[in-house]
C-alpha cells in the first residue's frame, strides 16, 4: 500500500516538475522571439532614419532652380546632388498600400518606395504609419498636398514621422502584439534658403 | 516516503523554484533592455530635433537681421543669455513648452541660439509616452570647444539632455539620460 502511495506522490512530483520546465522553456521562447522581433524593428527603423537624413537633408544641394517638385503627407519628389559629384539626382519617396506587401502577417503593414532617377526600390521596413509634414521659415504648416510652385517654395522645413512593426505577432501566431519602433524628426536641409544652419 | 526522501523533494523543489525565477528574472531583464532601447531610440530623434531647430536661429541677439559682430565683446554677455524680453517668454504649463503635435512655442517666439537657455519642453510620444526635454547654451572656447568661458567668443555650445521614465537605467534604478552636444559657431564671411 505504501509503496502505491510512493508511485503517486512520485507521479505528481514528476508531472510538477515538468510543467514547470515546459513553462520555463516556453518564457525562453517567448522572450527570444520578443527580443528578435524587437532587434529587427529597431534595425530597421535606425536604418530608415538613416536613410531619410542622408536624403532629405541634402535637398536643393547644387540646385539651382526649383528644389522641391510635389509634397504630399505620404510622399515627396525633390532633387538633390546626393553625392556631391554635381550629378542632380531626381528622387521620389511615396508610399504604397498594404496589398503590396505579400506573406506578412501584419495587416497594417505598408511598403515605402524611393525611386531616384528610372530606378524604383520597394522598400519593406515594416512601416505602419507613415507621415510627412511641410513648414514655412515662420514654422507655420503647409497644408498637403502642396503642388503649386509658389507653395512649394515655401517649404523650409519637412518634418517625418514613421512607426515601424513587426511583420509577425510577437507571442503568438493568433497574437495581435506587435514589436514597434516609432521616430519623428524635423529636418532643416541647408539649401532651403536656411543660411543659418 | 520517509522522512528523508521528503526532504530531498523537498530540498530538490527549493532547487527548481529559485532556479525558475532566476530564468524569469532574466527574462524579463532581456526584455526591458529590448524596451528600453526604443525608449533611448525616441529621445535621440527628439534631442536631434532640438538640436535642429536651435541651429536654424541666429548666433545672437546682436547679429539679427544682418547686424554684424567684430568681436566677441559685441555679443550677448554671458549674465544675460536666455530669452529677452516678454515676447519670447513660454506661456501656459509653468514655462514647460508642451506640446502632443510638435508646436512648440519656441520655434516662433525664438530668434537666436542662447533664447534656449535653461529651456524645458515636454515632447510627446504615441507609444511611450511625455519626453522632457532641457536645453543649456554656453560660450566655449574656440581652441577648446569643451572648456566652458565665462566670457563671450564665437562659440556657443548647446547642450540637449533628454530623459524618460522608460530610459535605460543605472544600476541604482535612475534613468540615464541622452545628452546631446552641438556648437553654433557665428561664421565670419565678411
Amino acid at each position: 500500500m505504501s509503496s502505491f502511495f510512493d508511485i503517486i506522490a512520485s507521479t505528481i512530483v514528476f508531472g510538477v516538475l515538468a510543467l514547470t520546465v515546459a513553462r520555463v522553456q516556453t518564457n525562453i521562447n517567448s522572450t527570444m522571439y520578443e527580443n528578435q522581433y524587437n532587434v529587427v524593428t529597431q534595425t530597421n527603423a535606425v536604418e530608415l532614419a538613416r536613410q531619410i537624413e542622408w536624403d532629405f537633408s541634402k535637398i536643393g544641394h547644387h540646385v539651382t532652380g526649383q528644389k522641391i517638385l510635389w509634397a504630399d503627407s505620404a510622399g515627396i519628389r525633390f532633387f538633390a546632388d546626393l553625392e556631391n559629384n554635381s550629378v542632380i539626382n531626381d528622387v521620389t519617396y511615396f508610399a504604397g498600400d498594404t496589398s503590396q506587401v505579400q506573406g506578412v502577417k501584419n495587416p497594417d503593414e505598408f511598403p515605402l518606395f524611393r525611386r531616384s532617377g528610372v530606378k524604383t526600390v520597394q522598400q519593406n521596413w515594416g512601416l505602419t504609419y507613415l507621415r510627412i509634414s511641410y513648414y514655412d521659415s515662420l514654422y507655420q504648416e503647409i497644408q498637403t498636398p502642396i503642388t503649386v510652385l509658389s507653395q512649394l517654395r515655401r517649404i523650409k522645413a519637412i518634418d517625418v514621422a514613421f512607426r515601424i512593426e513587426s511583420s509577425e505577432p510577437v507571442y503568438s501566431l493568433y497574437d495581435t502584439t506587435w514589436a514597434a519602433v516609432t521616430w519623428e524628426k524635423t529636418i532643416v536641409p541647408r539649401n532651403l534658403d536656411n543660411l543659418n544652419y | 516516503m520517509n522522512t528523508g526522501q521528503i526532504l530531498l523533494v523537498i530540498g530538490a523543489f527549493v532547487v527548481l523554484s529559485t532556479l525558475t525565477l532566476n530564468v524569469n528574472a532574466s527574462l524579463i531583464k532581456t526584455s526591458t533592455t529590448g524596451l528600453e532601447m526604443e525608449a533611448n531610440l525616441d529621445a535621440l530623434s527628439i534631442g536631434q530635433t532640438m538640436l535642429d531647430e536651435i541651429l536654424t536661429k541666429e548666433f545672437d541677439e546682436k547679429t539679427l537681421n544682418g547686424v554684424r559682430a567684430f568681436l566677441p565683446s559685441d555679443l550677448t554677455p554671458v549674465y544675460q543669455l536666455g530669452r529677452d524680453g516678454a515676447g519670447e517668454q513660454i506661456t501656459g504649463n509653468g514655462g514647460v513648452d508642451t506640446s502632443m503635435t510638435g508646436d512648440f512655442q519656441s520655434k516662433l517666439k525664438f530668434d537666436d541660439v542662447d533664447d534656449y537657455d535653461n529651456y524645458t519642453r515636454k515632447a510627446w510620444n504615441p507609444r511611450l509616452g511625455w519626453f522632457t526635454v532641457t536645453v543649456k547654451i554656453d560660450y566655449v572656447d574656440e581652441d577648446f570647444p569643451d572648456m566652458i568661458t565665462y566670457w563671450t567668443s564665437f562659440y556657443k555650445r548647446i547642450t540637449v539632455t533628454v530623459a524618460q521614465a522608460n530610459m535605460v537605467k543605472d544600476f541604482n534604478d535612475n534613468v540615464i539620460p541622452l545628452v546631446m552636444r552641438d556648437l553654433s559657431v557665428y561664421r565670419r564671411y565678411f
